[in-house]
């Protein structure tokens, strides 16, 4: 069953248009990547999709288990079931780790428990009483992820969790990513520069280039055809 | 990390907690019944200001400078209009009563009433429309409101001249000082003043620490992820504007009595300058923050431009006199220097974040040693 169902999405920033009809779909219980070059349309792809402020969808339609995604007002897009692990400032700074949990479990109408979800990262248990500006970057991406988790969502967007991160904290999330599709039922879309990542964990891939899907592959295909990692993603 | 949590250390917190922890609780009710009962003896005293008005309107502007705090420190709206709910305060008192014939509390109840509708009015179709938009509109709308009053549609707001002689029935006026007068209790005006001061204030602060309050916060911090992690952040900027407006109202409302009248000043685009300069010259980041700014501003105008001549070493024992007052009339040169100094080393601590950081370091400093 469709999940998430991306149309001919077309959008820009006041720069220019970025996407030139991107066609994504995605299937209960996947995990689903986007890979792209920097610049490709990656990001703004995912923050058309949880209508951020920026960029502006001029075209196309976006549907999320049968809601009409652009024309639901941002906030309520979590209550739906679906939530974003953003890339960048992650995490509210001032806050502790159980605060940043609390808050997001707060604004849903059907959150799962903050100790349960602690039980899952015990990292991030021992240190729930810390301001999470006093965290490494692996550790407030971890939380960024619970603390998306916290909200007991359908489906989760991540946007490059591994980006900067240490190898050995790469592993890490990329484990997250497993539990939480294979024992908590969450459809995963991932979006990704790093290959390695996407083909440890996710199951389709979409190749997005200069605004465009220009191929959907499976994951032996992308580990195999070295021309087409070549062409698009420069490895 | 680990060390600092040891047993003997959290045994020796428990027992060490127990009488700090209620003061360190309480400091803000604390804080601000320190300031209500401290701050006319001393600005009074003759070394400084010499005289007790003063403490009146400082205070009625520390009220209205937490209210805009509300909205600049903790929501991180810049409303460049704030007098408009001043004046709200101040005009619909003296409207109340002299056109309406009501009782003054009825006056001034509908007045704060008033301004909290209007300013969830223009909240709803002002926060949403980025910084810039925000300040304009609200400037704009503060300015129409300055010229309805200075217009005097129908003589009802007094044009230029604004409107005076609205007070209370149990409020008299003799030589200049103010008493509140029931038949059986006298007393000055300022103790009235003081408590309505400080209810206005511990609500904003309940407000402040309440979980709406700790979500502006959120807001203000990252609004994007606020509404990525379901919050509807224009309506908490459009409810934080409403309980601006209404306690800026409330001060408007206490600057009537004091001021025994509204004044077109109440409504001027200076006055919301003022405000903005005076809350973040005392620091946006702390609730004490624009207390510290309305004192310091007020209190050195004062006592600038009274200040005449410096006697060096004792006015008893005159070895060096200079002549200051010329000088020191152009105060608003020393406080502009003061606020550029502020906000330059410390933008979002001001005057209260450097004098608390000078504090700790000294306790840090001392009471290490002791350890």
């Amino acid at each position: 069953m469709t999940l998430l169902e991306v149309r001919d999405l077309a959008a820009g920033y006041e720069t220019g248009q970025v996407l030139f009809g991107v066609d994504v779909t995605v299937e209960r219980d996947e995990v689903v990547s986007l890979l792209g070059r920097n610049g490709a349309g990656k990001t703004t792809t995912i923050r058309a999709i949880v209508g951020a402020d920026t960029p502006h969808v001029q075209g196309g339609s976006i549907t999320f288990d049968g809601h009409d995604l652009r024309a639901t007002r941002s906030h309520r897009i979590p209550k739906l079931g679906l939530t974003l692990v953003p890339e960048g400032r992650r995490c509210f700074e001032n806050m502790t780790v159980e605060e940043n949990l609390r808050l997001a479990a707060n604004h849903v109408t059907d959150p799962l428990a903050v100790d349960l979800i602690l039980d899952q990262f015990p990292e991030l248990a021992a240190m729930r009483d810390r301001p999470s500006k006093n965290m490494s970057g692996g550790e407030k991406q971890m939380l960024a992820i619970a603390r998306s988790l916290v909200a007991n969502p359908r489906m989760m967007l991540l946007d490059e969790p591994c980006e900067g991160l240490a190898p050995y904290i790469v592993r890490r999330i990329e484990s997250i990513i497993e539990e939480i599709s294979q024992e908590r039922d969450v459809t995963v879309l991932l979006v990704e520069q790093n290959v390695a990542v996407a083909l440890a964990v996710a199951d389709r891939h979409y190749i997005l280039d200069e605004g465009r899907i220009v191929d959907a592959v499976s994951t032996e295909r992308l580990r195999e055809d070295e021309t087409l990692r070549q062409e698009y993603l420069g490895v | 990390m680990s060390d600092r949590r040891s047993p003997e250390t959290i045994a020796r917190w428990a027992t060490e907690s127990l009488d700090t922890d209620v003061l360190h609780r309480l400091r803000v009710p604390l804080g601000l019944v320190a300031v209500i009962v401290f701050i006319r003896p001393v600005v009074s005293h003759p070394v400084l200001l010499g005289y007790e008005q003063i403490a009146n309107s400082i205070l009625i502007w520390m009220l209205f400078a937490a209210s805009f705090n509300l909205l600049i420190g903790y929501t991180g709206l810049l409303s460049f209009g704030h007098a408009m709910f001043l004046g709200f305060g101040t005009y619909g008192a003296a409207i109340g009563v002299l056109h309406m014939g009501l009782p003054f509390i009825v006056a001034a109840l509908i007045s704060v009433a008033v301004a909290t509708v209007v300013a969830h009015l223009i909240g709803r179709l002002t926060v949403q429309k980025g910084e810039i938009y925000f300040a304009m509109l609200t400037l704009a709308f503060a300015q129409s409101v300055y010229f309805i009053a200075n217009q005097n549609y129908g003589g009802i707001t007094g044009g230029s001249t604004g409107l005076s002689g609205a007070l209370p029935a149990w409020i008299e006026s003799y030589r200049g000082v103010m008493y509140v007068s029931l038949e059986w209790l006298r007393f000055d005006w300022y103790y009235l003043l003081a408590v309505v001061f400080l209810i206005g204030m511990l609500a904003l602060w309940q407000l402040v620490r309440s979980p709406f309050g700790r979500t502006l916060a959120v807001v203000r911090e990252n609004e994007e992820l606020a509404r990525a992690v379901g919050i509807d952040t224009r309506r908490y900027k459009i409810w934080s504007f409403t309980f601006s407006g209404m306690f800026a109202a409330l001060a408007g409302v206490l600057l009537e009595i004091n001021n025994q009248g509204a004044t077109l000043h109440d409504l001027s685009v200076t006055t919301s300058g003022d405000v903005i300069l005076m809350t973040v010259l005392g620091g946006t980041k702390y609730f004490f923050g624009p207390l510290t700014g309305v004192f310091v501003w007020l209190f050195s105008r004062d006592f600038l431009t009274e200040f005449e001549t410096l006697v060096v070493p004792l006015s008893e024992f005159p070895i060096v006199r200079v002549e200051l007052s010329g000088v020191l009339t152009y105060w608003q040169f020393f406080l502009g220097l003061l606020f550029v100094i502020a906000v330059l080393v410390a933008p979002r601590e001001g005057v209260w974040g450097l004098f608390r950081g000078g504090v700790e370091r000294l306790f840090q400093r001392f009471g290490g040693d002791q350890e």
